[in-house]
């Protein structure tokens, strides 16, 4: 049953023109069917236990800290996926990839987990610990990291819905113009597609990506730097920031696919999403699980080759220690597995090949950021060079009580109901790229078959 | 792309055949000038091992430095080709075309260059023959297997083996057109390197399938051969050197540094052989902008070691920034490398219309292959140079000294005779590669508006 309703479902068989596109996509938010108004509710019961949770915990303190490591990890993760994939759009708009216009708008909207992991990494980001004894580049600065840490995540958060709703407003004015909606009236601006208005948009979109391009690489450094490294006696490896940003983008795309998969199967998008997007967003998305092995070798080899006592310890708690299992969990789910499957053309050349892939990946991501930021509060309180940190005698694994469970779930599930109300305000597909994508593309016989040629503007 | 020429079959070959079957006047003044700059190195080469590695201004601590400086900056120039050539076939880039034989061939002759200075570094070059023969293992004379420099080698001549394959496979179709248009030894030489192509469509698949297959084969190669270069440093305990991003930040330094080498050639060559309608500028804007990315990625990883160099906390790690930064001559050198390579060129990449001057690219590009130099050098040279905790070690600052300066023109005067010889011997631009991009091209008419279009798979 599909999620959006109403009309003739379409199929692959339905030729889109720009006009099909923009009736039917400019129709979309208004048709939902009742599974869709029945999984928002659930989603958002979900969501609601979930900061009750948090706040709940917020309130208990600080103590003890390894109960942290898991609020941060969701939080992280959501980072890592819903926040890094409008990373993508822009990347594909900078390259003009014409595969990725389908994809954009689902990418985009992943910006909507900002509103709920800032929250968390704002609550969380007052549970650390003094810095005395512990390694940063702050060197005791008033309010940090905190303030500082703090107005990165919310200006991250900013510039994703900005991103969104830049991008978002010629289709409000089509909106406007097509329906007649109050709302689309109020969110165009009065945009009538002037050859100013659409230079000043395309100028905007690129800004605003690259900002938060930016902004995004930046906070990756100080969110491992400030909630994981610092809280491990020793630990000051360069490369774990670069490491978390590739397999963010990783997870960005694996999301993006994920997202794309849900609105082809249940979305009633399947005119839209079509092979050509998949199969060319499985090649960075096989690109990216090689960089993940790339950066995972580096932070595996330098250490373990120096030997130093402070490198063993940090190998023994992050890879061969208590967290082992997760070690290897992610880095099958994350390297191995999208590595022996994108490499086969049958898989990598279909729609669900590169959505299952994305699956194990997502997953991979989740356990992957549970294992850095668990292990790192676990030993969070502990001082320089501690006994605990000798291999063979780190602290046992902190099992998440029902508190840290319900955050969890509830966090995911806010995500997914934001996203869903998102969908109901904007078409989860940009009916301007979409078709002005028609536009770029045309058909034509070659020999005894039909190519696509595709227009390369400026 | 949108300054497009149409270009018959015919007239490809003509033009870019110019050159390897017609020699001009300034060829032999340049290969004489080349030819003496060559000379003098080898001479300077053949005195050091004669008396040892005197002449070079090495002290007890600072034992790395320009000849080093020189091998790292010319194997990150060999990365142009691969990135050029295999990640843009892979990802189907069609400016790519008339790029792609000249980054090939500079990555085979600057890493051939750069496997000389290690040889020349290490001084009594005759005991090389140990590592072909190892005759005694209980003399600890066979090199130790365990250690980063020993990987060096094996990873350089993989590159440069798998490189100069890749080079062949792209040329076998042009080898043939060449053969079809000579006579005499020529015609013989071009035979016999030919391989017997004649363009069937079994043929042209193996190749296709060749091409791909090395593309794909080869960026593991590429990315491993710097990563090992990197471990050559990160693997040592020094301050300065021992950290894990030195891999990621060699490749993409060594990508930096190799693209620009390749916008400088193509102006070059360019002039040189009035390529005007095979290289437009907008080949250099794509050029240019891939270079935004790629020096920011870089630029990224240089401030990645740089804030975890100071994370630390670590007095001697400290030191050895404050040594980069703030000691001279060390702190001019560091202005202008962070000025060559990044802050200089990149706000003027920003500008599409200092992207599509050739003589802007020309320079810019050229400037950040100073700064790149200049960045191996501050890697290399201060680590060494910092005052340890065992006051024997204290020396004077490290100058490097005329020999030193003489093999650095050297370096650069052996790969220019490389590249130039190469071009005379073999098209410079794939001609196959510029006649199937004739083919691929459309237009598309967009309202009133005519687009330039390629064919898609």
């Amino acid at each position: 049953m599909a999620l959006h309703s109403g009309g003739a479902a379409p199929t692959d068989v339905v030729r889109v023109t720009p006009e099909y596109a923009a009736q039917d996509l400019s129709s979309r938010p208004s048709r939902s069917s009742g599974l869709f108004w029945i999984a928002l509710l659930i989603l958002a019961v979900v969501g609601v236990i979930g900061l009750v949770a948090l706040v709940r915990e917020g309130a208990a303190g600080p103590e003890p800290r390894a109960r942290w490591g898991y609020i941060v990890a969701i939080a992280a993760f959501i980072f890592s996926t819903f926040q890094a994939a409008p990373a993508l759009a822009f990347m594909t708009r900078l390259a003009k990839g014409f595969w990725g216009i389908s994809l954009r708008r689902a990418a985009e909207l992943g910006a909507v987990g900002g509103l709920v992991s800032t929250p968390i990494f704002l609550v969380a980001l007052r549970q650390l610990p003094t810095w005395e004894g512990r390694r940063s580049v702050w060197f005791g600065w008033p309010n940090a990291p905190q303030f500082y840490d703090g107005l990165f995540f919310i200006t991250l958060a900013v510039l994703g819905l900005a991103i969104l709703y830049v991008s978002c407003i010629p289709d409000f004015a089509a909106m406007r113009y097509l329906r007649g909606r109050g709302l689309g009236r109020a969110l165009s601006l009065g945009w009538t597609g002037t050859q100013k208005q659409w230079t000043v948009l395309s100028a905007g979109i690129v800004v605003l990506g690259g900002l938060y391009l930016m902004t995004y690489a930046v906070l990756t450094v100080f969110l491992v730097s400030d909630m994981a490294m610092s809280l491990v006696p020793g630990w000051g490896s360069s490369v774990f920031a670069p490491y978390h940003g590739v397999s963010s983008l990783q997870a960005g795309i694996a999301t993006t696919l994920l997202i794309a998969g849900v609105l082809r199967a249940s979305g009633g998008m399947r005119p839209y999403l079509r092979l050509d997007s998949f199969w060319s967003a499985a090649k960075p998305l096989l690109a990216t699980s090689l960089l993940f092995f790339y950066f995972t070798w580096m932070e595996l080899m330098i250490p373990w080759y120096g030997k130093t006592p402070r490198e063993q310890a940090m190998l023994e708690l992050m890879m061969f220690g208590p967290y082992m299992w997760m070690f290897i969990t992610a880095f099958v789910c994350c390297f191995v597995l999208p590595f022996l499957l994108l490499i086969w053309n049958p898989i990598r050349v279909s729609i669900r090949g590169p959505i299952f892939v994305a699956a194990i990946i997502a997953f991979g991501i989740f356990i992957d950021r549970m294992r850095i930021y668990a292990a790192s509060w676990l030993v969070s309180g502990l001082p320089p060079n501690p006994p605990e940190m000798e291999p063979g005698h780190l602290p046992p694994v902190y099992v998440p009580a029902l508190p840290e469970i319900l955050v969890i779930v509830g966090a995911l599930a806010a995500v997914g109901a934001l996203y869903l109300l998102a969908t109901r305000l904007v078409p989860a597909m940009s009916m301007w790229e979409t078709q002005y994508g028609l536009l770029l593309k045309v058909e034509e016989p070659f020999m005894r078959t039909e190519i696509a040629v595709v227009a390369k503007p400026r | 792309m949108q300054e497009r020429y149409d270009l018959a079959p015919a007239e490809v070959n003509r033009d870019l055949l110019h050159f390897p079957l017609h020699t001009p006047l300034w060829f032999w003044l340049v290969i004489m000038v080349l030819g003496a700059i060559l000379g003098a190195g080898v001479l300077a080469v053949t005195a050091m091992i004669i008396v040892g590695l005197q002449p070079l201004g090495y002290n007890n601590t600072t034992y790395w430095a320009v000849l080093i400086t020189n091998f790292v900056f010319w194997v990150g120039i060999s990365h142009a080709g691969v990135m050029i050539s295999a990640i843009l076939r892979l990802s189907q880039a069609e400016w790519r075309r008339p790029v792609t034989r000249a980054a090939e061939g500079l990555t085979v002759f600057a890493l051939a260059t750069a496997a000389i200075f290690p040889l020349i570094h290490a001084g009594r070059q005759w005991r090389l023959v140990y590592w072909f023969m190892p005759y005694d293992f209980s003399r600890g004379i066979f090199p130790d297997v365990r250690s980063a420099l020993i990987w060096d080698p094996s990873a350089i001549f993989t590159y440069l083996t798998s490189s100069a394959l890749f080079v062949y496979v792209a040329l076998v179709p042009d080898l043939a057109v060449a053969r079809d248009s000579t006579t005499g030894w020529r015609n013989r030489f071009y035979s016999l390197t030919a391989l017997g192509f004649h363009g069937s469509a079994r043929q042209w698949r193996f190749q296709a399938i060749a091409g791909i297959l090395l593309s794909a084969l080869i960026l593991p190669v590429f990315v491993s051969v710097h990563t090992i270069v990197s471990f050559d440093f990160s693997m040592a305990l020094l301050p300065g050197w021992h950290t894990t991003v030195f891999g990621p930040y060699f490749v993409i330094g060594a990508v930096h540094s190799g693209v620009s080498a390749v916008a400088t050639l193509m102006a070059v060559l360019r002039r040189i052989f009035h390529l005007e309608r095979y290289i437009t500028p907008d080949h250099f804007d794509a050029l240019g902008r891939l270079l935004v990315v790629v020096a920011t990625a870089w630029l990224f990883f240089f401030m990645m070691d740089f804030y975890f160099g100071i994370f630390m906390q670590e007095a001697t790690e400290i030191a050895v920034w404050q040594l980069r930064i703030f000691q001279m001559p060390y702190t001019v050198l560091f202005i202008i490398f962070i000025l060559a390579s990044y802050v200089i060129p990149v706000p003027i990449w920003l500008f599409r219309k200092a992207r599509r001057s050739i003589a802007v690219m020309f320079w810019t590009s050229l400037l950040v292959n100073v700064g790149m130099w200049l960045e191996r050098y501050i890697l290399i040279v201060p680590p060494l140079s910092a005052k340890q905790p065992w006051t024997f070690t204290w020396n004077e600052v490290y100058h490097p000294q005329p020999i030193e300066w003489l093999l650095v023109l050297f370096s650069f005067a052996l790969v220019c005779s490389g590249i130039l010889l190469f071009s005379k011997i073999f098209p410079i631009i794939p001609l196959f590669d510029i006649k199937e991009g004739q083919i691929l091209k459309r237009t598309v008419r967009i309202g009133r508006a005519t687009v330039p279009a390629v064919i898609r798979e």
